[in-house]
């Protein structure tokens, strides 16, 4: 009660002076207060062509000594976002170290990147019946640093799980994941209940994980141009700097609460010698059709 | 758009008029009294009858008094035209000072056409030509923020305040690419207006275009 008494007296006297003030001072000459309203408005808006931006981003599983361009992927995300709504969709298609080459893929396989990024991306479009805006790959290593640039991401694992042939265990739910951390988690699969498709899943997770971050430190002064400036040397990408410099930016659009996961099904199979993710080609073109004017996932994976 | 409204407290002299006490005779001889007697009011008027030429003088006195305290009173200066002030603020890759210098030149010219040409300029016919086409386009929706437009009926809008504090990429020495974080200070028909946030900037062969913004204004309403 004392401490509440002295936390009052100096307003009781910042009143009693104002009160005298208003009292003595004749009326021609009392400043007032006065109530202002101002009025803030908002505004904001990017330069985008179109309204739903499809990527197809992979990861090649090139080895040392060897081209990314010339190597198979096994990580293949096809990323669509609406720019006006916010909304996002992200869609692994599994794919197994095995994967034939283009000569020998069946009919709608699994796209990979042999032929160069352009050839690629229409390939992952052609099994979704989706035109790909951008197709883009990185390796290993390049993966690594564009993660190191933003500081490392949390993802959200619904797994607990480890591998045999990379260090690093994962816990159920978040997971602070820094660029090498980060790998290791999109490349394990030896441990995983459904090898793969759950690895796809979690290469999916990192995209979700990624857009966060990004949007999360938008508006700290030069975050984004040191991840794009990663971006930019890690990825191999038929746009300029300058053309992927603004796509990059349209991460702004993106609502990541409002993007959702998927994994196309599949079989695993053989062609020739090789054991390959065999995509379910009906799955896909019906995942194509739900998404592609709105990217957004309105029926079930 | 998201509008907002938010309070904010501040202090406004009373502008009501009228003469303050205790400036003198002349004050005394424009201010009328209410409560006199009968006998006080006709020797009032009898010394007004008397004193006529001299009231006359007065009222001319005070008259006078009056203008002498508006010339005296400092005059309503005009707010001075700011230029831009850009600085790199972050840089990620690599510039040498000479490329860097002419970004900034350019990136002031582009600064600069956008604020004359949609905010200086009453009424903004043509406010976006330092956008990237398509932006120019879309920003149509959001002309009443980003233009004189919606600053309602003003005669004139001086830039006080131009400061870009740019995050900057370049790639081989070359920039691809700048975030600005801007203020630009207005005075409209002597109100302070600001607008403020990030500008979005890309080389577009010798010019830098805005190609995206989040901006938000604030002044009073």
């Amino acid at each position: 009660m004392k401490l509440r008494w002295i936390h009052w007296t100096p307003r009781v006297a910042v009143a009693g002076i104002l009160a005298a003030t208003v009292a003595l001072v004749p009326t021609s000459g009392v400043r007032t207060f006065d109530t202002e309203l101002v009025k803030i408005d908002y505004a904001s808006d990017i330069d985008h062509p179109k309204n739903i931006v499809w990527v197809l981003a992979m990861g090649s599983d090139a080895r040392r000594g060897e081209l990314i361009t010339r190597t198979r992927a096994d990580a293949i995300q096809l990323i669509g976002v609406n720019l006006e709504t916010g909304t996002g969709v992200v869609i692994g298609t599994p794919a197994t170290r095995g994967f034939p080459s283009r000569d020998t893929a069946p009919t709608g396989s699994t796209p990979r990147s042999t032929s160069g990024t352009a050839a690629d991306g229409q390939d992952g479009g052609e099994l979704y019946g989706i035109d790909i805006d951008y197709a883009l790959i990185t390796g290993f290593s390049g993966f690594e640093r564009m993660i190191q640039a933003i500081g490392g991401v949390t993802v959200d694992s619904a797994l607990a799980f480890s591998d045999d042939n990379l260090p690093g265990r994962y816990k159920v739910g978040k997971n602070y994941v820094n660029g090498t951390r980060a790998l290791n988690f999109g490349r394990m699969r030896h441990f995983l209940p459904a090898g793969d498709f759950d690895r796809s899943a979690n290469q999916g997770r990192l995209v979700k994980a990624i857009f966060s971050k990004v949007k999360a430190k938008q508006d700290v002064p030069g975050f984004f141009e040191a991840g794009m400036l990663a971006a930019v040397t890690e990825l191999r990408t038929n746009l300029s700097p300058a053309e992927l410099y603004r796509v990059g930016q349209l991460v702004r659009n993106v609502k990541p609460g409002k993007i959702r996961t998927c994994v196309l099904s599949g079989s695993i199979g053989t062609v020739g010698e090789a054991s390959v993710v065999l995509p379910n080609v009906t799955a896909a073109r019906a995942l194509g059709e739900d998404v592609r004017d709105d990217a957004k996932l309105d029926g079930p994976c | 758009m998201v509008v907002s409204v938010v309070k904010r407290i501040s202090v406004i002299e009373d502008r009501r008029g009228g003469l303050a006490p205790g400036q003198g005779p002349s004050t005394l001889v424009c201010m009328p009294e209410s409560s006199r007697s009968l006998f006080r009011r006709v020797r009032a008027r009898l010394a007004a009858l008397l004193l006529l030429p001299v009231l006359v003088g007065g009222l001319a006195a005070c008259s006078s008094g009056n203008d002498d305290e508006e010339k005296e009173a400092p005059q309503q200066e005009r707010p001075v035209a700011a230029s831009w002030q850009v600085d790199v603020a972050d840089l990620a890759g690599e510039l040498t000072d000479a490329k860097k210098r002419k970004m900034q030149e350019q990136i002031v010219a582009t600064l600069t056409v956008y604020v004359d040409q949609a905010l200086v300029a009453v009424p903004a016919d043509d406010p976006f030509g330092s956008f990237t086409k398509n932006l120019a386009k879309r920003a149509k929706a959001d002309r009443d923020l980003l233009t004189s437009a919606g600053l309602g009926e003003v005669e004139s809008v001086v830039p006080t305040e131009l400061t870009a504090n740019l995050s900057v990429m370049a790639r081989k020495g070359v920039p691809a690419g700048a975030t600005a974080i801007v203020r630009i200070g207005l005075d409209v028909d002597d109100t302070p207006v600001t607008l403020s946030g990030q500008l979005l900037l890309t080389p577009v062969g010798d010019q830098w275009k805005i190609f995206g913004y989040d901006l938000h204004r604030e002044g009073t309403d």
